[in-house]
């Protein structure tokens, strides 16, 4: 996430993390052209919501290690830190998959310069990392809203899907489909 | 809204690049849980709508009743509060770490066994999460489902034959379904009962709403069905005052009843300690005939598929 200063036009620059109150964090950032201050507070709510889909904001730059999440977050292991692992097989196939179906667009990005990074591994009790390894997520993604046409049968299978799941299933597989010119969602186009 | 306006044009100027990548991270975890899933022939959920049936019991007993009859089988314990499957099938030990993923520590019969119950060094603690997830149950629930998640993604199973999943008990009758149909390409349910009326009242409401979210059910297992009588050997019934079970629910739902297990304090000990039922005793065999029931569901229905 970012933030915009209207007058400038330009994005605004993160400037430092503080503990406002207990289970909350306060992220300030600056304009860099005219100076002026804007700080984000976030609830408790806020920040689990991002823990809990085990997504880290700021992009990942190394896989995740295996059974992160639960070692991350059970209380009894507070303190200890869950290796970083490098890319394996695996990981390398899913990333050939990965490239498949984000075809294009802004997914080389340099992760850590989202604030929310920090803010999080600050949260889970950790040091701020240099390039934004905190474990986040968010439903902050917000559903691009489509004149996508779904079949039936892909609506059903959908249907499926646990409902908080939902609206990031039906963004993945509607950004796929638009990357590769695809106007109506079948089984098919699911399938891939 | 003018402001709204504004802000999209000042964006298509200074191009915003999304550095979280969410949607791109949520892709990668269910591309890699597809990948690990593709490993396993069939993937089973052991459920009910109810707590404390015996779904467990039922899980540990099939498990061993599928590995006797020579396939590789593993366990998925989904009860993240109440993890027991380690316990009644003797397995101890933790999950060795590796960069390619998490191996399951083995037990009888070369059983792969994976369960919270591995993460915890005070077994008799509940399992506690840091931050909010402990204030909140909303964040809790899906936080937990990313734990499943995240299960089925780490987990080195290898090849299998067999994956069962002990589900935990619902709060309500429709959890165990929703979770169940988090488990991509799932062959299906079986479903546990007793033959009181509370549970089997209970137990198809799961079973219809598992049906409309698309889980096929294979079969129901009533279990507590009656007891022996230790002096002179006749059944007695331990719910109902005639003798009737689940016949009732199978009959109405279209559902096999695959066994009907007697309430028997081996059956209760033998999970208590973690080794097997002696392999001569009744309900040994009443497992092995569950899974020969459950095999030929299995293959009927991929015989169809083929035809279409
Ligand atoms: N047929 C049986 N005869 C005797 N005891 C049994 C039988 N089935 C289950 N039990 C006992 O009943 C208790 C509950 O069984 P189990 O843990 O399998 O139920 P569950 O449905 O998995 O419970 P939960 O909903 O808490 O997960 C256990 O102590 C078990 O040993
Ligand atoms: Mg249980
Ligand atoms: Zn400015
Ligand atoms: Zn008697």
């Amino acid at each position: 996430m970012k933030f915009v200063c209207m007058k400038c036009e330009s994005f605004m620059e993160f400037q430092k993390v503080e503990n406002p109150a207990e289970q909350s964090l306060g992220v300030s950032f600056a304009c860099p052209t005219c100076g002026a201050k804007v700080a984000m507070v976030t609830n408790a709510g806020e920040t689990a919501m991002v823990q809990a889909l085990g997504v880290k904001i700021g992009g990942r730059d190394a896989a995740a290690a295996p059974m992160e999440l639960i070692r991350e977050n059970l209380k009894e292991n507070d303190g200890v830190k869950t290796p970083v692992v490098s890319a394996t097989t695996q990981q390398a196939m899913l990333k050939e998959e990965m490239a498949k179906m984000t075809a294009a667009g802004g997914s080389s990005a340099p992760a850590g310069s989202c604030p929310f990074s920090s803010m999080v591994a600050k949260m889970q009790g950790g040091t701020i990392p240099a390039s934004g390894t905190a474990t986040a997520g968010g439903v902050a993604a917000t559903p691009a809203s489509s004149a996508m046409e779904w079949t039936k049968e892909a609506r059903e299978r959908i249907e499926r899907v646990p409902s908080f799941m939902r609206p990031m299933i039906e963004m993945g597989v509607e950004n796929y489909a638009r990357k590769n010119g695809i106007t109506t969602i079948s089984l098919e186009v699911m399938e891939e | 809204m003018a402001e709204e306006k504004t802000l999209r044009e000042i964006l298509k100027k200074i191009k915003f690049s999304d550095d979280a990548q969410v949607m791109k991270q949520l892709v990668d975890q269910s591309i890699q849980v597809k990948v690990r899933m593709g490993y396993i022939r069939r993937k089973i959920v052991v459920m009910s709508g109810k707590g404390g049936v015996g779904k467990s019991t039922t899980t540990a007993n099939l498990a061993l009743a599928f590995a006797r009859a020579g396939h590789t089988v593993g366990v998925l314990d989904v009860d993240l509060n109440g993890p027991c499957i380690p316990k009644m099938l003797g397995v101890t030990g933790s999950f060795e770490i590796r960069q390619e993923g998490a191996i399951p520590p083995v037990g009888p019969y070369g059983i792969k066994v994976a369960s919270m119950d591995f993460f915890l060094t005070e077994k008799n603690t509940p399992v506690r999460w840091k931050g909010a997830m402990e204030l909140s149950p909303i964040w809790l629930g899906m936080f937990e489902m990313n734990v499943i998640r995240e299960f089925l993604a780490d987990i080195l199973w290898g090849e299998l034959d067999y994956l069962i999943a002990d589900l935990p008990p619902g709060a309500s009758a429709d959890k165990p379904p929703v979770i169940a149909g988090f488990l991509p390409e799932l062959d299906g349910a079986i479903v546990v009962s007793t033959p009181s009326e509370v549970a089997k009242t209970v137990v198809r409401k799961s079973i219809v709403y598992a049906r409309e979210i698309g889980i096929r059910v294979i079969g129901l297992v009533e279990n507590m069905s009656g007891a022996i009588c230790p002096s002179c050997q006749t059944p007695v019934p331990l719910f109902t005052e005639k003798n009737e079970g689940c016949e009732d629910i199978a009959l109405d739902l279209d559902l096999p009843l695959l066994g009907k297990i007697p309430f028997d304090s081996q059956i209760a000990q033998a999970c208590d300690r973690g080794i097997p039922l002696p392999l001569s005793h009744p309900t040994t065999k009443l497992f092995d005939g569950m899974v020969t029931q459950i095999e030929s569901f299995l293959e009927k229905r991929t015989v169809s598929i083929g035809i279409h």
